[in-house]
């Protein structure tokens, strides 16, 4: 197995050159790569233009993982995005059916506008996030290792959208708000895309199985029981505030805390799980998991003000 | 797997050590504090001239509870606040040992190089031990003297023997003496009434009765019988009432003639 500071030496070069291309971002980076390295599914929520379809991109190429993307639309049908059969002639006159994977066939799934896509759509891609498997007719596919999925959501211009519903976003390991630049930042990135036209070429610093060994190690790193204890109060206390939550996070939001926790640890080249992991990845795990009630959204209370009461 | 098995038991090994020399210092500590706390009770029995062997009572009372707080506190917690380097490995170590891992066994490298740059002096709070030794000292010193002369500020068991004789000595209330003591005061004539009614008890009455004007049968006249009473009777009802003049409201100026009328009543 790598060692950890192999494994932070890997990482460290993947974010170097994903800032050759992305400006900035570094928590929403960080925490796309936390999600990868849990071997879970991350939803970005951001307004157009903020390098959410960049940074999927990016990574896709450093990574050297096949890459797909999926532009969710009302008209997209489930078989779009499993694959279906095809009526294919051999050479012979025969004619047979043949199975054309859809772009669920990836390791790296970039669902853009997720919730533009009908109830029936999105199950389709949820439930293969899930199952990690795609069945069509009588056949089951596997999908190939690693799999992430990465969703995009629109906070503005909600008329004729499908909101995930709580059960279903349930399933994406983070929510990840996606903001601004700052000024310098934004000023690096006219400079670099506005005055010369030029696209970084990328390396490959990762390979798959390289990735998938740091998938083993993020679960393998060891976690004190009171630092686990702590996650697990943290997530059954959205159950106990019925002022501020009406419906809790349940029992996958203490798991996902405490992974994602262990891939926090693994970032930043720890051997061990801290508190401070655990206390940074409440927000983007819970945000998504807990519906605040009517009195905490009339005191113009946000979902992330909601979770720091409870921290 | 043997390197592995090793390294677990030396890492257990180590954290062991490290507990026990925390509790020990820890105890040391506790009983610096105890003894001081003798000290101090022993010098307040040589003022008060009450016996040494009290001064063990708040001695062993305080080490006790003392020993049981500071071995509660003397957790992972507490090393890794003294040392901020093996903050939260420790534990992590400590609840991993079970674990058969190459992450978990480079963690466990990591912190025994680290342990062995403990130093036993950070668990130590030097300015409390010094302020403690010379506490010690003084006291020590102060008993000695205050041995030597003889010095008292007050004699406690004295005090206390004096005042239990008080007590026993105080008279017991003895109502018939005292109703005694105001009858023969002529100060009270008004209250009590004339004296002289009142001997006329101790006289022997001679009364004529008219059998035909009485209703007394002299026929059933006999001795009074010895009766047995029971010893705890206990009346069902004990009531008293006053007499209606009393109820009344008297007018103040009324007070003299009211009083002066129970007076020619009674002669």
């Amino acid at each position: 197995m790598m060692k950890i500071a192999d494994a932070k030496k890997l990482i460290d070069k993947s974010f170097e050159e994903m800032g050759r291309v992305i400006v900035g971002q570094e928590e929403m980076v960080g925490e796309v790569m936390i999600a990868l390295l849990s071997d879970a599914h991350a939803l970005l929520e951001g307004y157009p233009g903020l390098a959410k379809t960049l940074l999927v991109k990016t990574l896709a190429e450093i990574m050297d993982l096949k890459f797909s993307r999926i532009q969710n639309t009302p008209d997209l049908m489930p078989s779009d995005i499993t694959g279906t059969y095809i009526i294919e002639e051999t050479t012979g006159g025969k004619r047979n059916f043949k199975f054309q994977p859809g772009p669920i066939f990836a390791n790296l799934v970039l669902a853009d506008e997720i919730n533009r896509a009908t109830p029936k759509t999105q199950s389709a891609l949820l439930e293969a996030m899930q199952e990690r498997q795609v069945t069509v007719g009588n056949s089951t596919y596997q999908l190939e290792r690693p799999f992430f999925v990465l969703a995009t959501q629109n906070p503005i211009e909600q008329e004729g959208t499908y909101p995930l519903p709580e059960a279903q976003s349930d399933r994406f390991l983070l929510k990840i708000n996606v903001s601004y630049p700052t000024f310098q930042e934004e000023l690096e990135i006219v400079n670099r895309y506005a005055e010369e036209e030029q696209k970084a070429a990328l390396k490959v610093v990762l390979k798959k199985a390289e990735l998938i060994q740091l998938q083993q190690l993020t679960r393998s790193i060891p976690i004190a029981n009171d630092i686990k204890k702590y996650a697990v109060d943290i997530v059954t206390k959205t159950r106990n505030k019925a002022d501020l939550i009406e419906y809790g996070a349940s029992p996958r939001a203490s798991l996902g805390l405490v992974i994602s926790a262990k891939a926090r640890a693994l970032l930043n080249g720890r051997k061990y799980v801290s508190k401070d992991d655990v206390k940074n990845m409440a927000l983007p795990i819970l945000r998504h998991r807990i519906v605040p009630t009517f009195e905490a959204e009339r005191t113009n209370l946000t979902v992330d003000d909601v979770i720091k009461k409870i921290l | 797997m043997e390197q592995k098995k090793r390294s677990i038991k030396t890492i257990e090994k180590a954290l062991i050590e490290l507990k026990t020399n925390v509790i020990m210092m820890a105890a040391s500590n506790s009983l610096i504090d105890s003894l001081v706390v003798f000290l101090i009770f022993f010098l307040c029995s040589l003022l008060m001239k009450i016996p040494y062997y009290y001064s063990f009572i708040p001695f062993i009372l305080y080490l006790f509870i003392h020993s049981w707080y500071v071995f509660k506190e003397a957790r992972y917690e507490y090393i890794e606040k003294r040392v901020p380097f093996l903050k939260e490995q420790l534990r992590t170590v400590a609840d991993n040992l079970d674990r058969d891992d190459p992450v978990v066994q480079e963690l466990n490298e990591d912190v025994l190089k680290k342990m062995g740059m403990i130093n036993n002096a950070v668990f130590l709070k030097f300015g409390q031990i010094t302020g403690r030794i010379t506490l010690l000292v003084i006291l020590s010193f102060l008993i000695i003297f205050i041995a030597a002369a003889n010095i008292s500020l007050f004699n406690v068991p004295d005090l206390l023997k004096d005042l239990k004789d008080k007590i026993d000595q105080l008279p017991e209330y003895n109502v018939q003496e005292q109703i005694l003591y105001l009858n023969e005061s002529e100060e009270n004539k008004d209250l009590f009434g004339n004296k002289s009614i009142a001997e006329l008890g101790y006289q022997e009455l001679q009364i004529t009765l008219s059998p035909t004007q009485t209703e007394i049968d002299i026929n059933k006249i006999k001795d009074p019988e010895e009766n047995t009473f029971e010893s705890n009777y206990k009346p069902k009802e004990i009531k008293a009432t006053s007499d209606v003049s009393y109820q009344e409201n008297i007018p103040e100026d009324y007070h003299l003639i009211v009083k002066d009328y129970f007076n020619r009543i009674s002669k």
